[in-house]
């Protein structure tokens, strides 16, 4: 037989994923760590507006139209994208992967029932979903993280039903009904381990796309008005585009090299938690 | 003689979008202690049906299951539990019958956790007796199941299986997805534990190579119907049913260029649809003996030897005592 | 009789990040018109990408053909140009799987598959080609063929899958047809069936038919001449009848043993005859004979020296011990 490798060898064989690692980690170290290394309010007016970046200048990475420190937004505004991008999958995974589990494994009426439900949310446009929900309940981090959570679990729950469907079929859990096995044991013991790995690879696309959704909405001045974020950033920055594009392109910058981190790390989860030998 | 099982006048349907779909129809058998009951059929004729209904994962519509003596249609799975341990399935597939996520050692260790038996030291030395038992070494108990080639997970599956001391062992296809290498050690393996620990196989193949080896007792099933059965270990020699015949007939046999048998004729048509079974003898639309009679009426199993048992109108018992068929009367091809 | 199609010293070999692995080495055998020829032997044993390679469809550049020469008529298979390659491909050389109905492509009628096929290789109009193509179905007795000319694939069984497949095949004229495990996905009544239409097919055209089948008992019943395969290479060939009542090789003894076959009835179970041990993967091979590791007779010469396939009367056998007795029958 030839010995299927650890899981992180495997992962380190992917050369996106080694760079999405590391540019992910430098993120999160800065969502981390920057506060404390580099104490700026990134409220507080620290130089003159609109000042281009400059090395040594008070305000490295320039500042914004009423003179607060970029880099400061940057540092703190990565805490508050990974805060939401993380609780918000967080919440959509617990319930997308109950909603799912049940419906796959009971089947029948409590599968129409569960799936109709789940249709409804999917059939709601997203975004405006979104917009609604943080608008009715005020915004802060925890309303937006709620409100991605709610659009985005049902796409977890349909995977993992799948699976759930296709799992409890197969003969190894057919195996533990006939030992006497009770089903909450086998939920929990046979099926859910096996689909971890897809969950795990989909998982790591909302935390990126949640980010999105929070960029979009400070963008629009819906995001939470008492934490700088990077969207927000954007947002401040617009009315300065020309003349002062650096105030848009570095939040910019930051988002897409933390989304493409994400993805670069979600793909090569997924090609290292499913080998195909 | 004991009968460790014994199923009488057993239904099993499934819903399907046209209506239900009636898998197994009025099946009766019954395994003996110690020995071996062959199912077989070709597919769609309810053998596995038949096997998820005893092992309680197909819903019973009518009829009786009973373990040595002991009614098991009607239970729930919580008041079936206590039986399980002495029912064990081996699946056919050994690459989807163990859980890729566990240890071969835990897997075999799990019927035992399930049922509460014994002490997690007394567990973990069962399993190193049933590796050995099974031919596989220590090691293994640490290793996970793509370490394994197809017949050594067989070999993991059959030691799970008998990890609870079962009385009966419904194998289904157990070597079917086995290299003829792999399949001739398992089969022995089969035999070797029956020897020794006496448990008994309702063993489902449609190889009739396999059959003919390990079988004590063999049924044949067509369209959810019993056709014919046996108590014999000579059933293939001559069988009396026209389709049992006919499955011996298109076998493949070494016995062609060994003794240069002509070739027999083929049977024609396929098996038609069990949502819509003909009425009357359900074989009736192939078979090369059928008279009216045959089309009208379905026949019931009835013995013809002290054996055997046929559900044709056809068969008469001849002159020798022998079950025939009225060969003269043949239908010219 | 010039054999139709030969195959010499035919090697495949996959290529899996830095080592090649040997998938088939130096496998020689030929068919002649109107004859059939098994190749035999258990899962990895080459018989399949053999097969394959005949048709070149093996899935490059994984996996290619490395050396040899496969010549039909006069040409070599190995170098022709893709283009000629499909002129021959379904036409001349056709191809029949193992699974029916993922063979055939499910949004297509059948008819419609068979009459492109004829139309791929023949410049008819589409009636003429659906005319032939009814011709054809009825030829492999598919019941009520005009109507199921326009069913979907799903609407058929198996069996009837099968038959659309040896239609298509026969939709040229091939002269060869190469058959991988045909009867494996199908009901033991309807392999006969099949095994029979083949023949027919065989009898009237005269074609050559390669069988690829892990079944020894159906290889003695269709086939002349057979190959056994181990490891990526031919360890016995000869003719059927010989090989099978004597073999000489200890794999292919051991392969005839570990076949039930309950002959003699009674009432003990008798152990049928093991080969110990577990078929070797590609790439994992020993240094000497491949077989060595799993054989009874094995010599200390035979895990040093890997053993040519030499001439023994009228068959050849790759083995330093073999049953000579026997051929010398």
């Amino acid at each position: 037989m030839i010995a299927r490798s650890s899981f992180i060898q495997r992962y380190f064989q992917s050369r996106t994923g080694v760079i999405g690692l590391i540019i992910l980690t430098l993120i999160i170290v800065m969502a981390i760590f920057g506060p404390t290394l580099y104490p700026v309010d990134p409220w507080d007016m620290v130089s003159r507006p609109l000042q281009w970046p400059s090395f040594g200048a008070e305000a490295p990475l320039g500042s914004d139209v009423l003179g607060r420190d970029v880099l400061s937004g940057l540092i703190n505004g990565a805490r508050v994208s990974l805060i939401i991008g993380i609780s918000a999958t967080a919440a959509a995974v617990a319930i997308g992967v109950t909603v799912g589990a049940v419906a796959g494994y009971f089947r029948g009426l409590t599968d129409d029932a569960l799936m109709r439900i789940t249709e409804v949310f999917q059939t709601i446009p997203n975004f405006l979903f979104v917009i609604v929900l943080v608008a009715v309940f005020r915004p802060s981090v925890f309303t937006i993280s709620a409100a991605i959570a709610v659009v985005s679990w049902p796409a977890v729950a349909r995977l993992v039903r799948g699976e759930f469907l296709s799992l409890r079929q197969r003969a190894f859990v057919e195996s533990c009904v006939t030992i006497g096995m009770s089903t909450p044991r086998i939920i929990f013991t046979q099926i859910l381990p096996n689909c971890i790995a897809p969950v795990i690879v989909t998982s790591s696309i909302m935390i990126a796309t949640a980010i999105l959704v929070e960029a979009g909405l400070s963008f629009l001045g819906l995001g939470d008005p008492n934490v700088m974020s990077w969207g927000a950033m954007i947002g401040f920055g617009r009315q300065s585009l020309r003349t002062s594009w650096y105030l848009t392109l570095i939040p910019g910058v930051a988002i897409q090299l933390t989304v493409l981190s994400i993805s670069f790390v979600g793909e090569a989860l997924n090609d290292s938690l499913n080998p195909r030998l | 003689m004991t009968t460790i099982l014994s199923c009488r006048d057993l239904v099993v349907e499934y819903p399907t979008a046209d209506g239900p779909l009636r898998a197994v129809d009025r099946v009766s058998l019954d395994v003996e202690r110690g020995q071996t009951l062959a199912l077989v059929g070709e597919s769609g004729c309810g053998k596995s049906t038949l096997a998820r209904a005893i092992m309680g994962l197909a819903s019973v519509k009518s009829g009786s299951i009973k373990l040595e003596g002991e009614e098991l249609t009607g239970l729930s799975q919580r008041e079936l539990r206590k039986y399980r341990p002495a029912i064990q399935m081996v699946f056919q597939n050994p690459y989807g019958s163990l859980n890729p996520r566990l240890s071969v050692g835990r897997i075999i260790e799990e019927p035992m956790m399930v049922q509460n038996i014994g002490t997690q030291a007394e567990r973990r030395k069962r399993v190193l007796d049933l590796l050995d038992r099974v031919g596989l070494t220590s090691e293994a108990a640490g290793q996970y199941p793509h370490q394994f080639s197809g017949g050594q997970r067989q070999r993991i599956a059959i030691a799970r299986a008998l990890a609870l001391n079962p009385k009966l062992i419904v194998c289904d296809e157990p070597v079917s997805a086995l290299d003829v290498s792999v399949q001739a050690q398992v089969l022995n393996l089969l035999v070797e534990l029956q020897r020794d620990l006496g448990v008994s196989y309702l063993f489902i193949s449609h190889d009739l190579a396999v059959v003919r080896h390990i079988a004590h007792a063999t049924a044949v099933m067509y369209l959810g119907r019993i056709a014919a059965r046996s108590n014999s270990r000579d059933f293939w020699k001559s069988p009396a049913h026209p389709y049992v015949r006919a499955l011996k007939d298109a076998t493949p046999s070494m016995a062609a260029i060994r003794d240069g048998t002509p070739g027999q004729p083929i049977l024609e048509g396929e098996i038609p649809s069990a949502l819509n079974p003909p009425a009357g003898c359900r074989f009736s639309t192939r078979c090369r003996y059928v008279v009216d009679v045959c089309r009208q009426t379905e026949p019931h199993l009835r013995q013809v030897t002290d054996q055997s048992w046929v559900a044709c109108h056809r068969v008469s018992v001849g002159a020798n005592g022998a079950a025939v068929l009225p060969e003269s009367e043949l239908i010219a091809d | 009789m010039r054999p139709i199609l030969e195959v010499r010293e035919l090697s495949i070999h996959a290529s899996s990040g830095g080592q090649p692995i040997p998938l088939v080495e130096k496998v020689s055998f030929s068919v002649e018109k109107g004859a059939t020829l098994a190749l035999v032997g258990e899962s990895g044993c080459g018989k399949s990408m053999t097969a394959l390679s005949l048709m070149r469809i093996l899935p490059e550049p994984a996996v290619r053909i490395v050396g040899g020469e496969i010549r039909f008529e006069d040409e070599d298979l190995v170098s022709a140009s893709e283009r000629r390659m499909e002129q021959l491909r379904g036409n001349i050389i056709s191809m029949i799987f193992q699974d029916p109905i993922a063979s055939l492509n499910p949004i297509q009628t059948v008819g419609d598959q068979i009459v492109e096929v004829i139309r791929t290789h023949n410049p008819i109009s589409r009636k003429e080609a659906r005319a032939r193509a009814i011709e054809l179905l009825r030829s492999v007795r598919l019941p009520d063929a005009e109507r199921r000319i326009n069913y979907y694939p799903h609407r058929l069984s198996g069996g009837m899958c099968q038959r659309v497949m040896i239609a298509m095949a026969m939709a040229g004229a091939p002269k060869v047809i190469i058959a991988d495990e045909p009867t494996t996905a199908l009901d033991t009544t309807v392999q006969a069936q099949v095994m029979a239409l083949l023949r027919k097919a065989q009898t009237e055209t005269g074609t050559a038919i390669i069988l690829i089948t892990h079944n020894l008992a159906a290889a003695a019943e269709a086939a002349e001449n057979v190959a056994v395969m181990y490891a990526g290479r031919i360890i016995e060939q000869g003719p059927v009848r010989e090989i099978f009542l004597s073999p000489a090789h200890p794999y292919t003894e051991g392969l005839l043993g570990a076949i039930p076959d309950n002959a003699e009835g009674g009432v003990e179970i008798a152990p049928l005859a093991e080969i110990p041990g577990n078929v070797p993967r590609p790439g994992t091979l020993p240094s000497g004979c491949a077989f060595a590791p799993r054989c009874k007779n094995v010599q200390q010469r035979c895990r040093n020296e890997r053993p040519d396939l030499t001439a023994h009367g009228n068959r050849r056998v790759a083995c330093f011990f073999p049953y000579s007795q026997m051929i010398a029958q």
